[in-house]
């Protein structure tokens, strides 16, 4: 074997090991399955506006009692009723926020569309803001530290943009919201409130 | 065999080389028509452009359960200027909401009353690209009219079977050509740049705003 032919065999080689290298450097590099599922997360706080793609969110108020009073229906509950008032804002489209859930600090999740929970929000046009109201019904054992998601597109936050409000729930909260029997789910309305 | 005359890398991976790029050019192809599935037609990206006052015409092929079929509408855009609230069922007008106004877009229809129109969709776009749909759920079902360019009391056929067409026979047939008012519920800082009109994605009228 001459040495030319060597070398060439040898740098071959060194190119194929780096190639793995860095094929693998790569691969680590880049997001699993779990991670690229994951939707674009924006923090915030109750009264604070947060982006969400098609326009903009901004949780008002959180309320809890044992009994939901709606337009249509008053609702007992052995756990608590919890009423979120949020606005949003479309940006650039005719649309609504139609995506709500609860999520608890251990990660257990309750849909502002499930059972008997509801998600009062229709739709707006660009610019003028809608105000929303959900109601969900959770278990007061579990809501301490949980947090809101709201998201553009029912059940589908895969790749989107979603807001996450702290909901500020700590134990005197969930004290005051088992001592109140009542609260009240009123609808949406169009335009600034 | 001396150095010389040993076949270069391209020489030896010649046909490789001229196979790759139709290759690459295949794949391209391939994977793009997810674009023409998924959303090439789900939105509106063919306009036909026009002005104000000058009439613009719309064909498509539409598939019913009976077949395929064709229609064309003719659009003139008349007008678009600082609109009233609609009436209610009681006729009083709807509440108009905090931090929105009313905007009316008058239109001029010509087309076949056999042609099922209802499904048409009426929408404003600011300079801004900012687009506002005419949505009759917007206040509540029942305050607009659920289709914003057919006269509610002869919208002509909803569809193309021959008992369809026989309720818009009943119902007494849409006039070939007539005017409507569409009333328009955007922001109070919207100014409308362009009225866009269209039947089914992804074709649809842009009409400038004198």
């Amino acid at each position: 074997m001459s040495r030319r032919t060597l070398r060439t065999k040898a740098l071959t080689g060194v190119v194929a090991l780096a190639v793995v290298g860095i094929g693998q450097l790569l691969t680590s590099h880049l997001p699993d399955e779990l991670t690229e599922l994951r939707p674009f997360e924006a923090a915030g706080h109750i009264d604070e506006s947060v982006d969400v793609r098609t326009g903009s969110v901004r949780v008002q108020t959180v309320n809890g009692g044992t009994s939901l009073r709606s337009p249509i229906a008053a609702m007992r509950t052995s756990n608590l009723w919890v009423v979120i008032a949020y606005t949003f804002t479309p940006s650039q489209t005719t649309t609504g926020l139609f995506s709500i859930e609860m999520v608890a600090a251990n990660g257990m999740r309750w849909s502002g569309t499930a059972s008997r929970n509801q998600n009062l929000c229709t739709s707006s046009v660009p610019g003028l803001p809608i105000q929303c109201q959900a109601a969900i019904e959770v278990p007061a054992d579990y809501i301490i530290g949980a947090h809101l998601e709201l998201a553009p597109t029912a059940d589908l936050t895969q790749y989107d943009a979603v807001a996450v409000i702290d909901l500020e729930i700590t134990p005197d909260v969930v004290a005051d919201w088992k001592a109140n029997p009542e609260v009240t789910l009123q609808g949406s309305t169009l335009g600034a409130s | 065999m001396t150095a010389t005359n040993r076949p270069s890398w391209a020489q030896r991976n010649k046909w490789g080389l001229i196979l790759l790029l139709p290759a690459l050019v295949l794949a391209l192809a391939a994977a793009s028509s997810r674009v023409q599935l998924f959303w090439w037609g789900a939105d509106l990206h063919q306009p036909i452009s026009g002005t104000q006052g000058r009439p613009l015409v719309l064909t498509d092929t539409f598939h019913a359960p009976e077949g395929y079929f064709k229609r064309s509408v003719e659009v003139t855009l008349q007008g678009v200027s600082p609109g009233q609230a609609p009436l209610t069922s009681l006729g009083k007008p709807v509440d108009t909401p905090s931090g929105s106004k009313w905007v009316s877009v008058a239109l001029h229809i010509k087309a076949d009353p056999k042609s099922p129109l209802s499904v048409c969709q009426v929408a404003l776009r600011d300079g801004q690209g900012r687009q506002a749909d005419y949505d009759p759920t917007l206040l509540g079902m029942g305050t607009l009219r659920s289709s914003p360019c057919v006269p509610e009391d002869h919208p002509g056929p909803s569809g193309m079977s021959a008992e369809e067409q026989a309720e818009a026979e009943t119902e007494g047939p849409r006039p070939a050509e007539y005017d409507i008012d569409v009333p328009m519920l955007v922001a109070d800082r919207f100014e409308a740049k362009h009225v866009l009109f269209w039947l089914n994605p992804p074709k649809y009228l842009k009409i400038s705003v004198r």
